[in-house]
């Protein structure tokens, strides 16, 4: 059975073809892969409020994740579904297929939730595996799909800081794994497991802003290229050092990392240094887009990968604080939670808009079919009295 | 008593006022939208107005108590804040889109 749609297909209950239905069936067909930095962003600015004893609005978007997570993994079952053709155009599209990363790295993001606001262990564990699973299927599909793909786009529009998310799963799977190392068995071979998947992360990284940095430098670079997800040019180091801070923290008497722990802390620096480099670059641009260019600011789901980078650069600088040794840092930690949780709140609160705006047209066709439903009884009855 | 036909002309009459009276109410409509959508739009602003001093007054006095404490009223008052501010771009966003809606205007316009 043929089950793809194409969109605006979805019917309404009545079988007519209304507004709301063509808008939300479109809205599934185009259902950008990277949505899940939605839970990522919302996951990380949590585990920050957490972090710093704010535990009430930490608990509450813990709940906020918990529900866009398993309704993200419906939108995504059911786009499969009815619209497998463009679900599966994305998995090899040079721009969208890295947005499919982002499954991985909000897994395991909320699997950090569940164990540290909800002290849930085996759900954690579980997360970990399932988000293990998905970075393997999603590295091994995507990058071998772009490698073979027959007709490929010029570096120019092929490549955008999206890419990183790839660095942001891996990482994303250390950080959780470096966080549950009691709960496994061979602590030794978790190590280097974990060690092996934050060396490689870096490297991931190293390989693709070699190319982003190049795209930046030696090619045209319009307001609209400077889509928000290059926000994980920064998001993407700073996650890296989290990880090296939690190898540290978690495995330090533990081989190999106890061999390496200066190494893994110097790295961690280095990678640190990397992430705030490219803040006032990033903001410079931003400004460049918006207030030079007039790019009109219009909710993108996107913006997403902007929330997420603010939240983890206070984390990392908050959990390398730690390990170094250095209190004061935690200001800056302390300011980029609160940048982190207002970006988070305009970005969610604009995300909002949309099914508000789906629920008044849906109001608004009931009504003028009601009414006109209503005239045509009446031109019925009027019709019956006259003739 | 019997009411008498109009004349051609005073049908006439009568249709121009009726297509008058149309696009008065058009543009009443049109109008009312208008003024409805920047409504809207600075309930919108002032509710994250509101909602960033929220934000900045729960985490300054979340951040002093921290270490496990409880957080202090005034972290609380902040939350209330941030309740009120995001109340305020609700009420906004409604208007806006509402107004929208009822104007017709299509919806690239706004996304």
């Amino acid at each position: 059975m043929n089950c793809e749609l194409q969109a605006g297909e979805i019917e309404g209950n009545d079988g007519s073809r209304g507004f709301p239905s063509r808008h939300l069936s479109r809205r599934l067909a185009e259902l950008p892969p990277a949505y899940f930095a939605l839970v990522m962003a919302t996951g990380i600015v949590s585990l920050g409020c957490n972090s710093f004893g704010l535990t009430h609005v930490s608990r509450i978007l813990f709940l906020v994740n918990v529900v866009a997570y398993v309704v993200l993994a419906g939108l995504f079952l059911a786009r499969a579904r009815f619209f497998l053709e463009q679900f599966v155009s994305d998995l090899s599209s040079h721009s969208r297929a890295f947005g499919f990363f982002t499954m991985v790295a909000a897994t395991n993001v909320l699997g950090c939730q569940f164990y540290q606001l909800a002290g849930n262990v085996e759900l954690a564990k579980f997360l970990w595996w399932v988000g293990l699973v998905l970075w393997l299927v999603c590295t091994y599909t995507i990058f071998i799909l772009l490698v073979v793909k027959a007709e490929k786009p010029t570096l120019e529009s092929g490549i955008n800081g999206g890419w990183l998310t790839s660095v942001v799963a891996t990482q994303s799977v250390c950080v959780l794994g470096s966080q549950l190392e009691p709960a496994f068995g061979n602590a030794d071979l978790t190590a280097l497991f974990l060690l092996s998947f934050w060396l490689f992360g870096g490297m991931l990284y190293i390989w693709l802003i070699s190319l982003i940095f190049y795209r930046y430098m030696f090619f045209s670079f319009q307001p609209g290229d400077l889509i928000p997800p290059y926000w994980i040019n920064m998001g993407a180091m700073a996650i890296t050092t989290l990880a090296g801070a939690e190898l540290v923290i978690h495995f330090s008497q533990i081989s190999p990392v106890s061999t390496l722990v200066s190494f893994v802390k110097g790295l961690s620096v280095m990678y640190w240094a990397t992430a705030t480099w490219w803040i006032p670059m990033l903001l410079a641009l931003g400004f460049w887009r918006h207030g030079v260019r007039k790019f009109q600011f219009k909710y993108d789901p996107l913006y997403w990968g902007l929330v997420f980078p603010l939240g983890m650069y206070s984390v990392c600088t908050l959990k390398l604080g730690r390990v170094l040794e250095i209190g004061d840092i935690k200001t800056l930690a302390h300011g980029f939670l609160i940048l982190g949780l207002t970006a988070w709140m305009v970005t969610f609160l604009s995300m909002l808009q949309r099914p508000l705006f789906a629920l008044l047209l849906g109001l608004q066709a009931t009504r003028s079919r009601n009414s006109e439903k209503q005239e045509d009884d009446s031109h019925g009855t009027s019709k019956a009295v006259s003739g | 008593m019997e009411r008498r036909k109009p004349c051609p002309a005073e049908n006439l009459a009568q249709g121009k006022n009726n297509l008058l009276r149309e696009s008065d109410e058009q543009d009443r409509q049109k109008l009312s939208a208008i003024s409805g959508i920047q409504l809207g739009r600075k309930l919108i602003i002032a509710g994250f107005t509101i909602s960033t001093a929220g934000i900045v007054t729960y985490c300054l006095f979340g951040f002093t108590s921290g270490n496990g404490l409880d957080i202090s009223t005034l972290g609380l008052i902040g939350l209330a804040i941030i309740a009120v501010g995001t109340a305020f771009w609700f009420a906004g966003a409604f208007k806006y889109f509402h107004s929208a809606v009822e104007a017709n205007l299509p919806d690239e316009l706004f996304f």
